[in-house]
């Protein structure tokens, strides 16, 4: 090396050796403008980094290109099967364990805000009836809390093609159509991990998923699509758009409470047993507000477990669908459940997709 | 906090970039430096600039991954401040010029923008970049080293007249 300009670039390309990368930070440590130079020539240097990876990303993005066609164009770029995630930008998800538990405590805060706010309208309750129902809601809201993890399937009674009261937005019009809802099996924990596994025609699964951070999809075939903002396959799932996703109970819960008349039929008893009563809160949308039309739960008396929830003119996509959630059960799923990897074969190839730069 | 972070994570990468010189270290700290910016975030201080205790939580996060790793640091305490001081200032002039990065690059020839692509997009060391590209290390570090500058003067250059038309 001749020049400290020459070992500033070597010391960034990794080319310098032991010898010379002594003489390198010897001269850094000359003066604070020769700090100066390095800084600022590291920080293009890694800017260089971030803008070609998301380039790269975006060039081999599955908007663009096939699955099939972007997996070989990968895997002839990469000089070996493309673990792309590890070499793309940091993902705070991959992590961990402790961003997690923070955003599960997140979480446990914005629930109990809506909570406060379902009580706080329960207080407020004009009638006997709103208060009652009010009251019930917010016991519900706070025993699908307490449940880690809960397992539905969705069954679509009616679906009406284009029932849409509003124009279709371009992102809508260019996604593929989506795969059928009906008997889809619906994963949940917590307000925003998800994981929804639907059948395709041709026998195989399309499961799109979340573990709160991040959101992917799994296709029988081709790589699968990972991206950082943790909502992009929410859209997979009805109700998104009217802040009532399936995959979020509690939110759509709490709308309930700010948007709907609430109703409380009265009490069903089971012939078995008294334990398996159950009730059922109706809801009517107000007028002026956004949402499906009628939302009816079914929730167990003595627990206040939702049993059952029914959509009538739920929006999805382009179209309106009538569609059931029906409980299957909790049984603790393994702690990775919520991430792509727990869905495929770890050869699999993985796609970060385009505009996830979020952290 | 998001706000905050968006603005300060490119000073934080070329930070860290700047201790470890390796990308994917970088991205492992990088990482590491976000989750427990946002586990410690009600300990920050919002009197102080964001990016100074972004840098003070990334030099901890550093220095614990190479000790992890049983390597040892390539800068002793006093250049590490003076980096740290260095990025720091930077935050709110060099960091902006980031967007002027993006066109400047589009004004390479087809083989610097080929160059760029095997160093940045694929993360090649000069070394591999020649055995890929039939040239000698040199010869490929000396080109990447003549691409940088050139980017760093059009980058000034954009810069200048952004200020002056302003």
């Amino acid at each position: 090396m001749n020049t400290p300009q020459e070992m500033m670039h070597a010391a960034l390309d990794g080319s310098l050796s032991a010898e010379d990368e002594q003489k390198f930070c010897d001269w850094l440590g000359e003066s604070p403008t020769h700090v100066q130079q390095f800084a600022e020539l590291t920080l293009l240097h890694d800017q260089l980094r971030q803008l070609h990876q998301a380039q790269f990303i975006d060039q081999h993005s599955l908007e663009q290109v096939p699955f099939d066609q972007a997996a070989i164009e990968t895997r002839s770029l990469l000089p070996e099967p493309a673990l792309l995630l590890s070499k793309a930008e940091p993902i705070i998800n991959a992590a961990p364990n402790k961003a997690r538990r923070t955003l599960r405590m997140i979480n446990v805060s914005i629930l109990l805000a809506t909570m406060m706010l379902a009580c706080g309208l329960a207080w407020v309750g004009l009638s006997s009836q709103y208060a009652t129902a009010g009251s019930e809601l917010s016991r519900i809201m706070h025993a699908q809390a307490e449940i880690h993890d809960r397992t539905f399937r969705i069954r679509v009674n009616e679906r009406r093609v284009g029932g849409r009261d509003r124009p279709i937005p371009n992102d809508d019009r260019r996604r593929p159509p989506k795969p059928p809802l009906d008997g889809a099996i619906l994963h949940l924990r917590g307000n925003r991990q998800f994981v929804l596994i639907r059948q395709v025609p041709d026998g195989g699964s399309f499961i799109t998923g979340s573990n709160g951070i991040e959101s992917w999809t799994v296709k029988s075939r081709g790589p699968v699509k990972v991206t950082r903002d943790h909502e992009q396959f929410q859209r997979d799932l009805p109700g998104h758009e009217h802040g009532m996703p399936l995959n979020d109970l509690n939110s759509g819960l709490a709308r309930l409470a700010k948007a709907y008349e609430l109703q409380l039929a009265p009490l069903q008893a089971d012939s078995d047993s008294a334990n398996d009563a159950t009730r059922l809160l109706i809801a009517i949308k107000k007028r002026g507000e956004r949402g499906p039309k009628r939302v009816s739960v079914t929730y167990e008396e003595r627990s206040g477990l939702i049993q059952e929830m029914n959509f009538v003119d739920m929006p999805y996509g382009a179209d309106r669908l009538d569609v059931d959630v029906l409980f299957v059960d909790a049984k603790p799923l393994p702690p990775n459940f919520f991430d792509h990897a727990a869905h495929h074969d770890p050869r699999r190839l993985l796609r970060l997709n385009k505009g996830s730069q979020r952290t | 906090m998001m706000k905050h972070w968006m603005t300060a994570q490119p000073i934080v990468s070329a930070f860290v970039t700047s201790m470890v010189r390796d990308f994917a270290a970088r991205d492992d700290i990088l990482q590491e430096v976000a989750v427990a910016l946002l586990e410690t975030f009600d300990r920050y201080d919002p009197e102080r600039p964001f990016v100074g205790w972004a840098l003070g939580v990334a030099r901890n996060k550093v220095s614990n991954y190479l000790r992890d790793r049983q390597k040892t640091k390539l800068m002793d305490e006093g250049t590490i401040d003076q980096l740290t001081h260095a990025f720091s200032e930077m935050h709110d002039t060099q960091a902006p010029t980031f967007k002027f990065l993006q066109d400047c690059l589009t004004h390479l020839d087809p083989r610097a923008k080929k160059l760029c692509e095997l160093r940045y997009g694929l993360d090649l060391k000069p070394a591999a970049i020649a055995h890929q590209l039939g040239s000698s290390p040199n010869a490929i570090a000396k080109n990447l080293q003549r691409i940088r500058d050139q980017l760093r003067l059009c980058i000034e250059r954009k810069a200048g007249l952004a200020g002056g038309s302003a």
